[in-house]
């Protein structure tokens, strides 16, 4: 079982995602609509790949929330999933860690193959 | 009804008094000058008092009050001549030698004594008074009342003449608000005469009309203060509380002459009210519309200065600015454009000088005694008024600055850090420029230059308006005023390595009579071999001298090859500056509007495109259930209303899909034209890219004189997307936009159209003919235009412009550019470039995440 969590204030957005894993065996999906409980929850459940937003409604811009998660769960995959954003918020979400970067909007295969190549890279960095 | 003398004094008095109040209100709370504002204030409250009183005592029948107010009237009027003579003093800055102030105590002196007869002994001034010439109640001069009337007469009499004195020597806005001052007072006294009449029992004219000319004192007064500054206010009046207060005043006029009107028609008519009452309201009727625009075009023509067409002042400006390339010529338009239109006295311009960090007077026009002023007079950037300027980053005209300056003044004991500047330099420094107002010219965060200007032949102030827009004119002259410092620069240096050349020229020849003259003293040496050795140590050290020469000369030569390209360089700078400066402009704003649409819209559609993802995935599901399951238990009929039904839900979200698919790709162009370059491929679609490289063009050609014609773009919808880079692409059709139009200069129909559609031999790549009717290209040439450095529009060309569109169509984007021309037809050229076919491997946003070699 992999433990997905998705970071978005767009809650239409968190629930087409949590409908996609749904379809795919093998997945637990949390949710967080901003980013201190996304921050909690992945505290708690030690996810294995979280998807968050950069522009975030309300205290943590998702910029803070990744340099958090990677302070406490550095073998975590981050996936940075965006509408908009020039190349210095690129670059700074990959200096601080991030697994890649996905610009919105998405198809579900596209996530699906995204997310899937993390959880391999996760696992095969745990076995080695 | 007949209008009784009574009449006209209660009505007049009443106005006089709410006028006089008003200004006395107004110049108490927002008067700068203390001791001025003071005697001001002194003056007109003794007009309210005088007038509130003339009006009460004119109208009671009761003995007591009527008596009362009397003596007010006459407590005011006594002081009335001595403040006026006391405000006339202090306001033209007199008061200073003996005789004045003796004088001044004297009227002083002699209005307590008549104020003391007035209060105490009140029949000395008046013997009586009683009902006379339609007043209910009226007074009749006593044996003191002459004497005060003759002190009265001189006190008024030495303001006036201290006032004509001081109107023959002054000028400019002060002239004009000593001239409307003493109108106002004028017109005041001569009334005023009116006033005295009646209690001597002469009914004679201007009496009953005198009160008026007091009336008109007030109005004059307020309007020299309104108009002229005669007294230096806090506040910039409104027109609204000007126009509100006139309309006011001739509503009251208004009414008063409809109640004359009423009282005529009593006259002539049965005095039926409710008649009298309805003509007047028919007569209001007709004339109020009439009335208010009469009265906005008369606060238009003499309240406010004449408005000038901003808009149309500034783009000839610009347009004119832009074309100039030598400074000193820019300078004279830019001076000469101000004086004319502006309609100023004197005008000049400060430039800073790059290399020795200080201010030079470039420019000036229409000093009348220049003396000491001279074009490269220089101020030094630490002058106090240049200091102000780039701090405050404003215009300063000079009536704000003397209001400065009198507020520094009169702050002087608590002075604190809050007094940055030293006003009375800056006062100082522009008196001696000449100047009513500056106005600084930024680049950046540069001052560049300093526009002085004088003040204004019709003698107005500058408004904020007028500030305003030629602050405006003074930033856009700033990017003008650069580009030809920089082109003088590089003219100056060419000159100066001419110089150099020539000086090298007269060496060279020099060196040539050396070295004849050196054979003719080896020749000598021939004949001499005595002096062989002597002389050969000479011609050895002269050899040498050569030698040394020769190596210098080499020297400057090679210095001369580097000044020159150092010139092509300077050159090449100038002609970039003005686009990347409105381009950068341009983009930032679109990137900011780009930003918050995409974010929008992008966010909205990612949960959009997931629902059509499933839906159409459960409705092939719910066909295969059907056909598993329940396809058998149905008639004919029953399975065709199903499969019909499931058809259309599969092609109606088929559709969507698509559609959902449109936006994405139109929202992802219109970010990436605005994002820096990434060199990621990306969908593109053609239309929008074209769109854009049209705006660009429009900037791009701002400056040159090409006429951009109409452009036919044919490009179906439906054209699959393009896979590659936005900003490359449009920097590709902006090439080809501006060769066209060269191409077209002079042709009469111009025609460019750009075509797009599916390559018929391949259907992966989309194939775009660009194509004019321009001059073509000669077949000897065709194979060239490709080539770096080939340009045939001379000076104008770069020789990099096509250059770039085929390596970078080629090689970036894999494509291919073709060009077929017939000299005298047209040109087109054909660009194929693949289709976009979904974020693969190699060109979608996960496998080039973290590379940053693009970049």
């Amino acid at each position: 079982m992999a433990t997905l969590l998705i970071v978005d204030d767009e809650v239409d957005i968190c629930e087409i995602v949590e409908d996609t894993f749904k379809q795919e065996k093998g997945f637990v999906v949390l949710k967080a609509f901003n980013g201190p409980d996304g921050v909690d929850l992945a505290k708690a459940h030690h996810p294995d790949v979280i998807l968050l937003d950069i522009k975030l409604y309300g205290f943590m811009d998702g910029i803070e929330v990744l340099g958090e998660i990677k302070r406490y769960l550095p073998k975590c995959k981050v996936i940075i999933i965006t509408g908009f954003s020039d190349n210095v918020t690129e670059n700074e979400t990959k200096n601080l860690g991030a697994f890649s970067y996905l610009e919105k909007p998405f198809n579900p295969p596209q996530i699906v193959e995204i997310v899937k190549e993390a959880l391999q890279k996760k696992w095969s960095e745990e076995s080695g | 009804m007949t209008i009784l003398p009574s009449h006209h004094y209660q009505f007049s008095a009443l106005l006089t008094a709410l006028a006089s109040l008003s200004l006395v209100v107004l110049v108490y709370r927002k008067g700068v000058n203390q001791r001025l504002k003071r005697q001001f204030v002194f003056y007109y409250a003794s007009l309210f008092v005088w007038s509130l009183s003339v009006f009460v005592c004119t109208s009671v029948y009761d003995y007591r009050i009527s008596y009362f107010f009397n003596q007010s009237t006459h407590a005011a009027a006594i002081m009335i001549p001595v403040f006026f003579l006391h405000f006339t003093l202090v306001y033209l800055g007199r008061l200073k030698n003996m005789i004045e102030k003796v004088v001044l105590l004297f009227f002083y002196l002699s209005a307590l004594f008549f104020e003391l007869v007035v209060i105490f002994f009140s029949d000395l001034f008046f013997s009586g008074i009683e009902p006379k010439l339609s007043f209910p109640l009226f007074p009749t001069a006593g044996v003191l009342y002459t004497p005060w009337v003759a002190t009265f007469t001189a006190a008024v009499m030495i303001a006036h003449l201290i006032l004509f004195l001081e109107l023959l020597s002054s000028k400019g806005v002060r002239k004009k608000q000593i001239a409307f001052f003493l109108i106002a007072n004028l017109l005041g006294y001569t009334g005023g005469i009116g006033c005295f009449l009646p209690v001597y029992n002469i009914p004679y004219f201007p009496f009953p009309y005198g009160p008026y000319g007091v009336l008109l004192l007030s109005l004059v007064s307020g309007y020299t203060i309104l108009k002229h500054r005669f007294i230096d206010l806090e506040i910039l009046i409104k027109k609204t509380i000007i126009f509100g207060t006139l309309f006011a005043a001739i509503f009251a006029i208004f009414s008063f002459l409809l109640l004359i009107f009423q009282g005529f028609l009593s006259h002539y008519m049965s005095s039926n009210p409710f008649l009298q009452t309805a003509v007047s309201i028919l007569v209001i009727v007709l004339i109020y519309d009439p009335l208010r625009k009469l009265l906005i075009d008369v606060t238009d023509r003499y309240l406010f200065q004449k408005r000038y067409d901003y808009k149309k002042l500034l783009k000839d400006a610009a347009a004119g600015i832009s074309q100039i390339k030598s400074l000193n010529q820019l300078l004279s338009l830019v001076i000469h454009f101000i004086t004319m239109r502006v309609r100023v006295r004197n005008a000049s311009i400060l430039v800073h000088d790059e290399g020795n960090n200080y201010f030079k007077l470039a420019y000036y026009r229409g000093y009348s005694k220049s003396g000491w002023l001279k074009a490269g007079h220089i101020f030094n950037e630490d002058d106090f008024l240049i200091q102000y300027l780039n701090q405050e980053r404003t215009s300063l005209d000079i009536d704000r600055l003397k209001e400065m300056l009198e507020r520094d003044q009169s702050k002087e004991q608590k002075r604190d850090q809050n007094n940055r500047y030293n006003y009375k330099a800056i006062k100082n420094r522009m008196d001696e420029l000449q100047a009513a107002c500056c106005v600084p010219s930024f680049l950046g965060n540069k001052l560049l230059g300093i526009l002085v200007l004088g003040e204004k032949k019709s003698g107005d102030y500058y408004s904020d308006e007028d500030l305003a827009v030629l602050f405006t004119i003074a930033q856009e002259s700033a990017i003008a005023i650069e580009n030809a410092r920089l082109y003088d620069e590089a003219i100056h240096r060419s000159e100066q390595l001419e110089i150099k050349s020539n000086e090298l020229q007269a060496k060279s020849d020099e060196l040539l009579g050396k070295t004849v003259e050196l054979g003719r003293k080896n020749v000598e040496l021939e004949y001499k071999k005595e002096e062989l050795q002597a002389k050969s140590n000479q011609l050895q050290s002269k050899t040498d001298e050569l030698e040394a020469i020769n190596k210098k000369m080499e020297e400057t030569q090679s210095e001369l090859l580097r000044a020159l390209n150092e010139t092509e360089l300077t050159n090449k700078r100038l002609k970039e500056t003005q686009t990347q400066l409105l381009q950068e402009k341009k983009r930032a704003l679109l990137a900011g509007i780009s930003a918050a649409v995409g974010h929008e819209i992008r966010n909205p559609l990612t949960p959009m495109i997931g629902h059509t993802y499933f839906l159409i995935k459960r409705i092939e599901e719910a066909q295969k259930l059907y056909y598993e399951s329940l396809a058998v238990k149905l008639t004919e009929p029953e399975r065709q209303r199903f499969l019909s039904t499931f058809s259309e839900l599969h092609s109606r979200f088929s559709a969507m899909q698509k559609l959902e698919d449109r936006i994405k790709g139109i929202v992802s162009t219109l970010i990436n034209l605005v994002k820096e370059r990434t060199g990621k491929k990306e969908e593109v679609q053609l239309y929008l890219v074209i769109q854009a490289a049209l705006e660009e063009v429009r900037f791009q050609t701002y400056w040159e004189s090409l006429t951009i014609p109409e452009i036919i773009v044919d490009i179906p919808p439906d054209l699959p997307f393009i896979s590659g880079i936005t900003q490359d692409l449009q920097g590709v059709f902006v090439n080809l936009i501006i060769n066209s139009l060269h191409a077209l200069e002079n042709k009469m129909n111009k025609e460019i159209k750009i075509q797009g559609q599916l390559d018929e031999n391949n259907p992966k790549i989309i194939k775009i003919d660009f194509s004019d009717n321009g001059s073509g290209i000669p077949k000897e040439l065709q194979e060239k235009i490709f080539e770096h450095g080939f340009t045939t529009k001379g000076e104008k060309g770069t020789g990099i412009g096509l250059f770039y569109c085929k390596d970078n169509i080629e090689r970036i984007h894999e494509g291919s550019l073709n060009v077929r021309s017939e000299p005298g037809v047209g040109t087109c050229f054909t660009i194929r470039l693949p289709i976009y076919d979904g974020p693969s491997k190699t060109s979608g946003g996960l496998a080039d995440y973290g590379n940053t070699a693009h970049r």
